[in-house]
């Protein structure tokens, strides 16, 4: 049975397209599927580090298209967790190197062999884009609760709408609930009316995900830690298992008064 | 078989091939302005449809883009034409943005060709409009355009009751040569250049203006009872970066999100949310309207007046949308002495 390829996209840059997929793809493969995570931002390839895999490449995904290498040999594995592999970008060369076509190719030889194929897109909606999106089955958005992030997402949708006729699924990243409480920041309920898109999860806006994206190991992997959790039910919900809404933690006001402290 | 015909005329007979601007001999095309739009003629009898095409080429890179975006109708007489032929014209002038919306001739057979591609296809004498006969009688009536010249505006192109959309075409024959982008990004066949009439230039609105009106009336404005093309009905939510143009009015079940653009000729509609750019009567209807269940357009243009929204020029621009007091009501707005006005629909 071939795997589903999942692109992960936002239009606007620095939402958390790369951060969302090391760690879906390390939640999905913690929930036992064989995934390949491939990241389709050449020239600027971030995901090897954020996954913390930066230091054991060899070939990349354009060795693999211009035949210097088989394509298992490019796969990297992650050892922390079952199966999970990378396919990393090549830094070297840029998002000419590769066509739709060649993509598409790539990606049906990696869904024979896993369940799911995430693909990490670049920002914008230029080549690197649309070499992206070509070969997906699904498309998941990510975008945070700004008006500009929200702009170009809703100009991606049509896009994708548009050229790849599929329905793109949201997740709202570094949502902050004290400030929507706050009516300070914009609410899902206004996010969802404007996209008009099926919401796939929300990711609370939290300083572990900076800490863990720097250390080079995702989040996900501690899912102890209350924001992993958020991770663990999008990867349960792409799986298809209905599971709620993530109830934000409230941080008391002993807590906000320690940290005021600094203690 | 174009290709084969061009080298054959090219080598037998280069002769026959008449120059553009031969003051002497009259041209085989000559491109005239009438009372309604340019009109190409394209000369009876002789000349084959090669060298005619050649020649209008020519014409056109004289004029330097004088007819960019303009429409034009094509006048050929009894000459029996296949739509082949006709579209080697259309593949000529869309490379000058310009678009045919009929054809005039006498011949059935050419006429029939015409009316299944889907333009307007008119006697010679344009008696089937009842319009104002644009050959021979009344020369004061029309004026040449002289090609390379430019101290005479292109006339402004009237409405015409009979149009229909040069996307027409396209949809007839395959390859026709519209931009691929182009056709994408405008979902209904649209006018071709709602812009014609003048309008006041766009980004110039003074910020704490409510509204802000033309500072010349164009003269080319308006008969509201012309029917410009049938109403469009459009059901989905238009997204950013996403234009609808449309020579009627535009009726939309759906939401029109920030970043999007409606332009109609005639009214427009939403039922539902109203958040991006509209424009209506584009073409210089003042007595359109636009009216939306939930009216919060970024700005607001109709005919040659622009509004903005108050909160999107009070001190928190980037909030406007999302942090409004929903009046819950569908509202209209219209142009009343000189500037738009916005009410609640109810009021009537």
């Amino acid at each position: 049975m071939a795997g589903v390829v999942l692109t992960v996209t936002s239009g606007k840059g620095g939402v958390g397209k790369t951060t969302t997929s090391a760690n879906l793809g390390t939640a999905l493969a913690m929930a036992g599927q064989r995934v390949v995570v491939v990241d389709a931002d050449l020239g600027l390839r971030n995901l090897d580090i954020v996954m913390g895999l930066e230091s054991r490449i060899v070939y990349t995904v354009v060795d693999v298209i211009e035949d210097r290498c088989p394509l298992h040999q490019a796969l990297i594995r992650d050892k922390r967790v079952g199966e999970l592999y990378l396919l990393p970008a090549s830094q070297t060369r840029d998002k000419d190197a590769v066509t739709p076509d060649q993509m598409m190719t790539i990606c049906q030889e990696l869904q024979e062999i896993a369940d799911y194929v995430l693909i990490d897109s670049p920002a914008g909606i230029e080549a690197g884009f649309r070499n992206a999106v070509a070969p997906a089955t699904e498309v998941l958005i990510v975008t945070t609760p700004e008006v500009s992030a929200l702009r170009d997402a809703d100009k991606v949708i049509y896009l994708l709408e548009r050229d790849v006729g599929i329905e793109p699924r949201l997740i709202i990243n570094r949502y902050n609930p004290r400030l929507v409480r706050r009516g300070d920041m914009l609410n899902s309920k206004d996010i969802l009316d404007i996209l008009s898109i099926d919401l796939l999860g929300i990711v609370p806006d939290d300083d572990n995900i900076v800490i863990s994206t720097n250390k080079g190991r995702p989040i996900a992997l501690e899912p102890e830690v209350y924001v992993s959790r958020a991770y663990h039910n999008i990867a349960q919900r792409i799986l298809g298992y209905n599971v709620p809404l993530l109830r934000f933690q409230e941080v008391s006001w002993w807590e906000r008064f320690r940290r005021m402290l600094g203690l | 078989m174009s290709e084969f015909n061009q080298a054959t005329s090219k080598t037998n007979n280069p002769v026959r091939l008449p120059r553009p601007n031969a003051s002497s001999k009259p041209s085989i095309v000559r491109i005239v302005g009438t009372g309604d739009g340019i009109v190409m003629r394209i000369g009876d009898q002789d000349g084959r449809w090669s060298d005619i095409v050649r020649v209008l080429a020519g014409h056109l890179a004289k004029a330097e883009g004088f007819f960019q975006g303009e429409r034009v109708a094509i006048e050929i007489g009894a000459r029996l034409l296949s739509a082949d032929d006709l579209q080697q014209i259309a593949d000529v002038l869309a490379g000058y943005n310009i678009a045919i919306w009929a054809v005039r001739t006498s011949n059935p057979e050419t006429r029939r060709m015409v009316q299944d591609i889907g333009l307007a296809a008119e006697g010679m004498d344009g008696s089937q409009e009842g319009q104002p006969a644009s050959t021979g009688k009344n020369e004061r009536a029309r004026w040449e355009v002289h090609l390379g010249q430019r101290n005479q505006a292109a006339p402004a192109v009237k409405p015409h009751s009979e149009f229909q959309p040069p996307q027409a075409i396209a949809d007839a024959i395959a390859d026709q040569a519209i931009d691929q982008a182009e056709r994408t990004e405008a979902v209904s066949p649209g006018p071709p250049k709602p812009e014609t009439t003048g309008r006041p230039a766009f980004g110039s609105p003074a910020a704490e203006a409510e509204a802000i009106h033309q500072t010349e009336d164009t003269d080319d404005t308006t008969d509201p009872e012309v029917i410009l093309a049938p109403p469009y009905i459009f059901r989905g939510t238009l997204r950013s970066g996403q234009v609808f143009r449309h020579a009627g009015t535009i009726m939309l079940i759906g939401d029109v999100n920030p970043g999007a653009e409606v332009i109609s000729g005639g009214d427009i509609f939403v039922w539902g949310r109203l958040r991006g750019i509209v424009h209506a009567g584009a073409m210089g209807n003042e007595r359109a309207v636009v009216c939306a269940i939930d009216f919060e357009p970024i700005q607001l243009r109709i005919a040659g007046y622009i509004a903005m929204s108050p909160k999107a020029v009070s001190n928190e621009p980037g909030r406007w949308f999302w942090r409004r007091n929903a009046v819950e009501k569908p509202e209209v707005a219209r142009v009343m002495g000189k500037q738009i006005v916005v009410d609640v629909w109810d009021r009537e």
